[in-house]
């Protein structure tokens, strides 16, 4: 037992400790704004920040739109990075603050093609369950956008994403009941807009 | 049931959203193309408003220390079209210029004591007077290395030296350093000589003054210009017109023209003013 406790420090600290010091370094780097770092966290997180981008807004030029300006305000917003959170959490809240803009051009893309009747069909192997897919994403999609921004990016964090309430919160930066609150809300609100839309 | 489509379309978002393709390569290219450019305008910023902001600061301090921002400031207030309400309001009046190198010459005199209580009579006034000697007297007045027309001068003296100069003797004298530019320099120095006759030897007050305003429309920014100016309101203390003398007095007071004047201004402000109660 007490070999173990002399022990368990070579096997789990220290990784976790170095993996600390990384991150630190390349927070530091970030700070100065050197482009090596910026592409090294772009290389890592791209995955996260895009996914979560995307199921935000709903629109792929948009998610890729926010993508751009999270990874391009980052030298600037990791001048208050504290390393409260991991980097990953991080870039998802810079990308939360900036999402008001890309969540409106993405609503207002989504009503143009609406009205236009141009809806992208699926080139996949089961096209009609695609279809049905397809529908009920966009009928939500439709829904977020009648929901304020602090609610939809509560409901996406929350549902979408399966993040815990104070990971939410975090991300949100807003206190833990405040996230379920607005979580609360969004799911009301949803559920009654989705009915609406049933019934039409 | 509400509930489970609600759900149903969670999911289908989410699949939804897995399922799209990301242009990592391409969006990476735009953010570091977009930090490139963003890097490239602030080095050009700073090449631009480092060498500024360095020659604002250096101009500054030259001119503090030189003892000339007070005057400097006037001028760039004067040109920009602030505080021209705190100016002369009679349209006669030129225009004040710019508060050049306050004359060493000009020594202020001790005016404690000396500022009268009563308006009408100004013993302090005579004490303050500038007692600059015509620039044909001063040392660094070039009368006598430009070529001196002996024909505009007398016209001056004439105009200046008057009781009432008429507006064609004036004209006239506007008009002579117009008229010829080349003597320019001896022109001012003929109309300040025949203003510093006519207010210090005729004790003319109202010769004095129109002679004060000739100089000053043909040198508004001259080398005597700040002498001229409280010259001038001396006269007009004189003649009674002691609203405009204030106004007049004020900038010297608040030191529009640097610290030439200040004091005997502030005790000849005080003494027209009468006791405060």
């Amino acid at each position: 037992m007490r070999a173990l406790d002399l022990l368990a420090p070579l096997f789990f600290s220290r990784p976790t400790a170095s993996a600390a010091r990384v991150e630190e370094e390349l927070v530091e780097r970030l700070r100065r704004g050197e482009s090596s770092a910026i592409a090294e966290v772009y290389d890592e997180h791209y995955a996260t920040v895009r996914a979560f981008a995307r199921r935000l807004t709903g629109d792929d030029a948009a998610a890729e739109d926010l993508v751009h300006d999270v990874f391009v305000s980052l030298p600037s917003a990791a001048q208050r990075f504290r390393g409260e959170s991991s980097l990953k959490t991080f870039l998802v809240s810079i990308a939360v603050n900036h999402a008001r803009h890309h969540l409106r051009s993405a609503a207002r893309r989504r009503v143009a093609l609406e009205r236009l009747g141009r809806e992208p069909l699926p080139d996949a192997p089961n096209p009609e369950r695609d279809v049905s897919r397809a529908a009920l994403a966009r009928a939500l999609d439709r829904a977020l956008d009648q929901l304020p921004v602090p609610q939809r990016v509560a409901f996406v964090l929350c549902e979408v994403e399966d993040r815990s309430a104070r990971e939410a919160a975090e991300i949100m930066g807003v206190p833990e009941a405040t996230a379920r609150t607005r979580l609360f809300h969004a799911k009301q609100k949803l559920r009654a807009l989705l009915d609406e839309e049933e019934s039409r | 049931m509400k509930d489970d489509m609600l759900r149903a379309a969670t999911r289908a978002l989410r699949e939804e959203a897995d399922a799209s393709q990301g242009r990592q390569a391409e969006t990476r290219a735009r953010v570091l193309a977009t930090l490139k450019s963003r890097r490239a305008r602030k080095l050009a910023a700073i090449r631009v408003f480092v060498p500024l902001a360095a020659v604002l600061v250096g101009s500054v301090a030259w001119a503090e220390a030189t003892h000339r921002l007070p005057s400097v400031w006037y001028e760039l207030k004067h040109d920009l079209g602030f505080g021209r309400e705190e100016e002369e309001a009679p349209a006669t009046a030129p225009a004040i210029p710019p508060a050049g190198r306050p004359v060493a010459k000009n020594a202020a005199p001790a005016v404690t004591g000396e500022a009268p209580a009563d308006k009408a009579e100004m013993p302090a006034e005579k004490a303050a007077e500038p007692e600059v000697p015509p620039p044909s007297e001063a040392p660094a007045a070039p009368a006598e290395t430009v070529g001196a027309p002996t024909v505009v001068a007398p016209k001056i003296v004439a105009a200046a030296s008057s009781p009432k100069p008429s507006a064609p003797t004036e004209a006239a004298a506007i008009e002579a350093p117009e008229a010829a530019p080349a003597p320019r320099v001896d022109t001012d120095d003929a109309l300040y000589r025949a203003a510093h006759q006519a207010h210090f030897v005729t004790r003319d007050p109202a010769g004095a003054l129109a002679a004060w305003d000739a100089y000053l429309r043909a040198a508004p920014r001259g080398r005597f210009a700040p002498e001229a100016h409280y010259n001038r309101a001396l006269c007009l203390v004189r003649l009674g017109r002691t609203a405009e003398a204030e106004r007049t007095l004020e900038l010297f007071a608040s030191g529009s023209f640097g610290g030439y004047r200040k004091a005997e201004a502030k005790a000849l402000l005080d003494a027209m003013r009468g006791p405060t109660p």
